[in-house]
């Protein structure tokens, strides 16, 4: 947001990257089923009685060896989990909303942050489309700085309601007080 | 952008994920390097790719194997608890406010009566169509979260301008501090309760053109 929005506050952010719970939450749940398969293991053979199932782990997949198809199985599973953890890790994630400029009147003091998700701003731009006369079907998505409209008219030919149309939804996106404004981009058909 | 716990909880995720993933990319890697012997060929202390992959030293097969699965398990298990526990989304919403303290007393005000309060007043402003607000933070810095539901034609700015100039100042006076932190999020594609959202059907216009 800008700079009125700055310094640390304890409510939660509105809009912010994604947090990687489901991931993390993931590898968490693996991590405690291997290290309490683990630890019943271990105390299973301190006491002197390995159980039925261990062993499994005792035979195939324990001598195998580095040049064989359970070593590359192994092989595929850990990579495939560096691969996860590593984009889940570096990749930011979109914010999945837009920021809104404080309304006139704001006070200095204190931080902002108005905002309005994507599914939202999506939403009003399809629904005063599909409001408008001519257009049987409307949708909208945002990338970054970009609406992309994509509308479906009832007219021969679509080019008539372009300019119009084009006009309407820059007006409309404008009237929203976005802090950074959109390019909207109208595909009709 | 403001630096919330939110944010920093991500942080910590992604530092989790990128310290896995760099154990698991070295894993990778030295599997590779030991099935191909590139290892040794670089001059490092590696296995035959055809010796087996677990290879339990003879003098850890009595009771010291048993242990260190034994610690180990526990150790892992118990940084997989941490984990699953730091996910659980803390709330730090408040309860009340204390306005005063004093040797006869403390005069406390809830913050649900203040949010019914705020959400009253924004709900009564034009093409509002429902207001939820919680609080955070001490009196000292109050905060607020707002949830503002709108109808599409609401004109938003306006909303947003009466919002600084009507209903904080008299929130703030009410508080008698600043608000420290303000979170706002316009929801669109409601209806304000007694407007009408009947549209008639193509059919039922020429319908009713016939009959006239």
């Amino acid at each position: 947001m800008s700079a009125r929005s700055g310094g640390s506050h304890v409510s939660p952010q509105l809009l912010s990257r994604p947090r990687r719970a489901v991931p993390v939450t993931l590898l968490g749940i693996v991590l405690v089923a291997v290290g309490v398969i683990a630890a019943v293991l271990g105390g299973m053979r301190l006491a002197g009685n390995l159980p039925s199932w261990a062993s499994f782990l005792a035979g195939a997949p324990r001598s195998a060896a580095w040049n064989s198809p359970w070593g590359w199985i192994g092989f595929a599973v850990v990579a495939a989990l560096a691969l996860i953890c590593l984009f889940a890790a570096i990749l930011p994630g979109g914010v999945g909303g837009v920021r809104l400029r404080p309304g006139a009147g704001a006070s200095g003091a204190g931080g902002r942050e108005i905002v309005m998700t994507d599914a939202d701003l999506e939403g009003l731009v399809e629904r005063s489309l599909l409001a408008r006369d001519g257009i049987s079907r409307a949708t909208a998505q945002r990338e970054g700085t970009r609406l992309t409209v994509t509308a479906s008219t009832t007219v021969a030919d679509p080019e008539r309601l372009r300019e119009t149309i084009d006009r309407e939804l820059a007006a409309k996106v404008d009237s929203l007080g976005l802090e950074t404004p959109l390019t909207v981009k109208l595909r009709l058909r | 952008m403001s630096s919330g716990r939110m944010s920093r909880g991500g942080g910590a995720n992604r530092a989790r994920l990128a310290v896995v993933g760099v154990i698991a990319l070295a894993a990778a890697l030295w599997f590779i390097a030991v099935c191909f012997r590139l290892a040794r060929r670089w001059g490092l202390r590696a296995p035959e790719p055809s010796t087996p992959v677990v290879s339990v030293p003879q003098s850890w097969s009595g009771s010291v194997l048993s242990w260190i699965l034994l610690g180990g398990g526990v150790v892992l298990a118990l940084i997989g608890l941490w984990w699953l526990a730091r996910q659980v989304p803390r709330s730090q919403r408040i309860r009340r406010y204390g306005i005063s303290s004093d040797d006869s007393g403390r005069v406390e005000v809830s913050t649900e009566a203040l949010a019914g309060a705020v959400a009253g007043e924004v709900s009564s402003l034009a093409g509002v169509a429902e207001a939820r607000v919680r609080f955070f933070g001490a009196l000292a810095e109050p905060e607020m979260l707002l949830q503002i539901d709108v109808e599409d034609r609401a004109d938003i700015p306006r909303i947003l301008e009466l919002l600084e100039t009507e209903v904080l100042p008299d929130l703030q006076r009410c508080l008698g501090a600043e608000l420290g932190h303000l979170g706002v999020q316009i929801r669109t594609g409601f209806h304000v309760e007694g407007e009408s959202s009947y549209v008639p059907e193509p059919a039922g216009i020429e319908a009713s053109a016939q009959s006239k």
